[in-house]
């Protein structure tokens, strides 16, 4: 059963479709939320919102569009919201210095320091730069794809991402220097 | 791309997709994909309806309709009203229950169902591990399911603006979740190790409802858990009442 197959169904009720597209695109929401929030536990926080809407919001679903589109739509609009109703962002050296989530055993994981570090810088990006540099680096999203999302014309998108990839590898360097 | 300023930023690139590689812990992948198969069904409209009946929401009447004649010509109500988890029965007594919800005008309303529902979970938990029944971990496993249904609308409820009804709503849902953990707690002492698992999942959830209902904004509430029980019986009843309102920030048609 492909995607649209299951799109439909879960459209009209079907909850183990729904949950099969789940199982399909939970790994590409919740990375796209790491980076675009400052903490995992508002990752987690994001990506529950993002399937809690989806689900509700399925009977709207278009099925031509991609449903990873159509989630990741949601979670913008989700991200955005937050960073509207939250205090001023802490500096990027706090967030270096004293990460917010409190510290466990995979904290530890170098891997997860890369990407913490890696989040931290993407913080420091405009939205729509960190929007690019996620969706199209990250996730490997095509351009028109992007343009689709953020409802930005493709020849933006195009123009946008070697600055904003410029944008990101200078402020990685100052991290490591 | 053909200036060594451009190559290397597209070695930048290449190496940006490994470096920032992360995954959702699986503990929280696979508890919100139970909570999202265990919430209830409310669908958003579908945009402008292809037949009039829906738009007058006649939808959930329909269901309700056909439920009862299948109730009649199984000739299980009686059976059903009176089933517990792992009998025969218990679906048809979820399927109305279910029912229940979707007639529900709102989600401050359906809120108060729910709560009610978890309740009643509670008891036949209680019951079965009274009578160290071998359905205590199907039991359960329903509890779970009741409690993460109730999670997943207040966390609707307590986005909506602040109201009198909703606040009402939220208390109600505090109090329930209070009195659920204390029973849960003593419950722990007493269940088997088949259920052990799902006993400390349920506390978790309902301490996750305690502190959302408590916190909720244009709220106080107490946002730690009691450890304290409070005297039984203990769910809310069911008052409907207050206005809900479709989520915000949920993509429709292009």
């Amino acid at each position: 059963m492909d995607e649209q197959d299951l799109a439909r169904r879960a459209s009209s009720g079907d909850r183990r479709a729904f949950a099969a597209l789940y199982d399909l695109h939970v790994e590409a929401v919740y990375r796209y939320a790491f980076y675009r929030v400052r903490t995992d536990a508002e990752a987690e926080d994001v990506t529950s919102e993002v399937f809690q809407r989806a689900l509700v919001a399925m009977p709207r679903y278009e099925p031509r569009r991609p449903f990873l589109a159509f989630l990741y739509t949601i979670a913008r609009n989700i991200v955005t919201d937050r960073l509207r109703r939250q205090r001023p962002e802490a500096s990027f050296e706090d967030a270096i210095a004293h990460p917010s989530d409190a510290p466990g055993p995979e904290e530890r994981a170098a891997a997860m320091d890369d990407a913490r570090r890696l989040r931290a810088a993407i913080g420091r990006l405009t939205p729509l730069q960190q929007e690019v540099v996620i969706l199209r680096f990250l996730q490997d999203r095509s351009v028109k794809e992007i343009a689709q999302i953020t409802d930005k014309p493709e020849s933006t998108i195009r123009g946008l991402q070697m600055r904003a990839l410029a944008a990101l590898r200078e402020l990685l360097g100052e991290v490591r220097s | 791309m053909s200036s060594p300023e451009d190559r290397e930023l597209s070695e930048f690139a290449s190496r940006l997709a490994r470096y920032g590689d992360v995954h959702a812990p699986p503990e929280f992948r696979s508890r919100l994909r139970a909570s999202l198969l265990a919430a209830p069904v409310v669908l958003e409209s579908p945009g402008p309806p292809l037949f009039g009946w829906s738009r007058l929401g006649l939808r959930p009447i329909v269901a309700s309709v056909l439920l009862l004649a299948l109730l009649a010509t199984a000739g299980g109500g009686v059976a059903a009203a009176s089933s517990m988890p792992g009998d025969p029965a218990f679906a048809l007594k979820r399927a109305a229950e279910d029912v229940q919800v979707a007639l529900a005008p709102d989600d401050i309303s359906r809120l108060d169902t729910l709560v009610t529902q978890s309740g009643r979970r509670l008891v036949d938990l209680e019951t079965l591990a009274a009578r160290r029944s071998s359905a205590v971990a199907t039991a359960t496993d329903e509890y779970l399911a009741a409690a993460s249904r109730v999670e997943t609308v207040l966390t609707r409820v307590a986005a909506l603006a602040a109201s009198p009804d909703r606040d009402a709503a939220l208390a109600r849902a505090e109090a329930a979740s209070a009195d659920h953990l204390a029973r849960l707690q003593a419950l722990a002492t007493r269940l088997p190790e088949a259920a052990q698992q799902g006993i400390q999942r349920a506390i978790e959830v309902q301490q996750t409802v305690h502190g959302k209902s408590g916190d909720a904004p244009g709220r106080r509430g107490s946002p730690v858990a009691p450890t304290i029980a409070p005297a039984r019986p203990s769910t809310a009843p069911a008052t409907p009442s207050g206005r809900g309102g479709p989520p915000t920030g949920v993509p429709g048609r292009p």
